[in-house]
């Protein structure tokens, strides 16, 4: 297992229908919006909520065999010898042992305590704030509950929750070959977050989150040291000929990966490769042209 | 004649949390100038433990400019509650932590610093768009971006009596400027003020705070400092 050398930038797109990809707990549990701007947020933690739990599912991070999870529901421990209190005895002894066993603090950082002081680890791999790439509107609905508010009632209560019809949600991450230095990130546990971003968020299924469906990821790679372009999820586009508001399916509207192609073209020399992923309904689009994926110089399909 | 770097820093939101806020997470319009240190430590990769030495005893001059308008909003964090978490981070339970955060933000940094290894690095690095960590404002969910505006050859104007128009933001505790030099008498301004860190020890023990004054909407404000700077393109600007 190799330690990460190279710069990559992450863009991940995905999408939701008729449900809460990300409630707000102070605000009834809406979906957060923007209110200025009606665009959908998405919390950094949420998605590497996503990644953890898939890691914890169906990845064998349980906690056996030296592969674990640091941040983690104790609702999801399975058994009562994991979360013994000799095990975080363990753990709060030896940071490197937490370092060599737990992947989500070797990809996102984590802070451990110790008796009197504590551990930074700074993540190689940070995630901004998950943005719907066109306005949403809020739908509330309204429902016949399945049971009685209380005992001995012979009606049922009812339900109201706040939906998005449907969000186009985008996030951009980077990961860092420097801060990998110092959490040993290997190539290995990359690979394993992005099956996580991919396969987690089709994972998610609970009646907020059921449906959500992986449309697009990028990794793009540098070989030029230190160097990143920034941003990159801004330059991908939705054009629809509906309003923003009234997109509801994928087939409603394309991606313009012009200023994309273009700003990879212009760093050609520092760009080594790009891996992706990509849904087969969404279409993109090149100045005016529709343009497929794997056509283009440099793109290659992950497999999972 | 000296010269100072010029450059752009935005991101989508950002948070440099008030140190006397500790419940309610609140933000200051601008990042102290001690942040920017880390800032640039970071694009330099200067160690997190080691790179206030760099900044020690008056070496490095900062001037910041808002270049979009500040944007306050909260967002809702759905956060682990430490007290009862395991290690810190086996979730028992969560607390749920309203941030403000600001929004659209872009500034631009008048960069000076003694060290000629340090500001030649930092003029490569900005040029050809590198950063040895990742860059964020204020919180590691902002990641941000930059631009290198350029390098300027900088004149300092002593014993100023005139008004002028200054673009950065202005520090009013000090001998070169109170606010009684500050014409508040334009129509078109909003005047805030902010008390933030400008000076730290490398055990992280704040030596000097300043008082700030900025224009919300990142105008220029008419004031009449003994001492300003001013840049080969007329501007002119008053550096922390």
């Amino acid at each position: 297992m190799s330690t990460v050398d190279k710069r990559s930038e992450l863009v991940f797109l995905y999408d939701i229908k008729d449900a809460n990809p990300n409630g707000d707990p102070l605000d009834a549990d809406k979906p957060r919006i923007d209110e200025e701007t009606g665009i959908n947020l998405v919390t950094d933690v949420r998605l590497k909520r996503t990644i953890r739990d898939y890691l914890f599912d169906y990845k064998d991070y349980n906690g056996k065999d030296g592969k674990d999870i640091f941040v983690r529901e104790i609702k999801n421990d399975d058994g009562s010898i994991q979360d013994g209190k000799m095990r975080a005895k363990d753990f709060k002894e030896d940071p490197e042992k937490v370092l060599e066993s737990c992947i989500d603090v070797r990809l996102f950082g984590g802070v451990i305590p110790l008796s009197g002081d504590s551990i930074t680890y700074t993540g190689p791999v940070q995630f901004q704030m998950g943005r719907s790439l066109h306005k949403v509107e809020l739908e509330y609905i309204k429902g016949t509950g399945a049971f009685a508010s209380g005992s001995g009632k012979s009606k049922k209560t009812f339900r109201e929750e706040y939906v998005v019809p449907y969000s186009l949600i985008g996030f951009y991450g980077i990961v860092n070959e420097n801060a990998a230095q110092e959490t040993e990130l290997t190539e290995e546990d990359v690979d394993l977050l992005i099956e996580g971003m991919w396969k987690g968020t089709k994972n998610l299924i609970t009646r907020s989150k059921i449906g959500q469906t992986p449309r697009l990821l990028l990794r793009v790679n540098y070989s030029e040291e230190n160097f990143f372009i920034g941003e990159l999820k801004n330059y991908i586009k939705l054009v629809s000929e509906k309003r923003e508001e009234e997109i509801r399916d994928v087939d409603d509207y394309k991606l313009d990966i012009t200023a994309l192609i273009n700003i990879l073209k212009s760093n050609d020399d520092k760009v080594e490769s790009v891996d992706y992923l990509v849904n087969p309904r969404v279409d993109f689009v090149n100045d005016g042209d529709e343009v497929s994926l794997k056509d283009l110089d440099k793109f290659t399909e992950i497999e999972l | 004649m000296d010269k100072l770097l010029l450059f752009d820093i935005w991101a989508d939101y950002a948070h440099f949390k008030k140190y006397y806020t500790t419940t309610s997470p609140l933000t200051f319009a601008i990042p102290p100038k001690t942040t920017l240190y880390g800032i640039v430590g970071a694009i330099l990769g200067l160690d997190k433990e080691e790179y206030l030495d760099y900044f020690q005893d008056g070496k490095c001059n900062i001037g910041i400019e808002i270049k979009n308008p500040i944007k306050k909003t909260r967002i809702n964090l759905n956060l682990i509650n430490t007290k009862s978490a395991k290690l810190m981070s086996r979730i028992d339970n969560r607390t749920q932590i309203k941030t403000e955060y600001l929004k659209d933000v872009r500034y631009r940094v008048y960069f000076q610093h003694q060290d000629d290894e340090i500001y030649n690095k930092l003029k490569k690095y900005l040029f050809e768009h590198k950063s040895v960590y990742s860059i964020s404002l204020g919180l590691s969910e902002n990641l941000a971006n930059f631009e290198f505006i350029g390098e300027y050859e900088v004149a300092e104007i002593d014993n100023n009596e005139d008004w002028i128009d200054v673009a950065s933001v202005l520090r009013v505790d000090s001998d070169y400027l109170s606010k009684g030099d500050i014409d508040f008498s334009q129509g078109d301004r909003e005047y805030y003020s902010d008390k933030v860190a400008l000076e730290m020890k490398p055990d992280r023990e704040v030596t000097d705070y300043g008082q700030i004054i900025f224009e919300g909407n990142g105008k220029s404000i008419r004031a009449k400092p003994k001492k300003y700077y001013e840049l080969e393109t007329g501007d002119k600007c008053l550096l922390l």
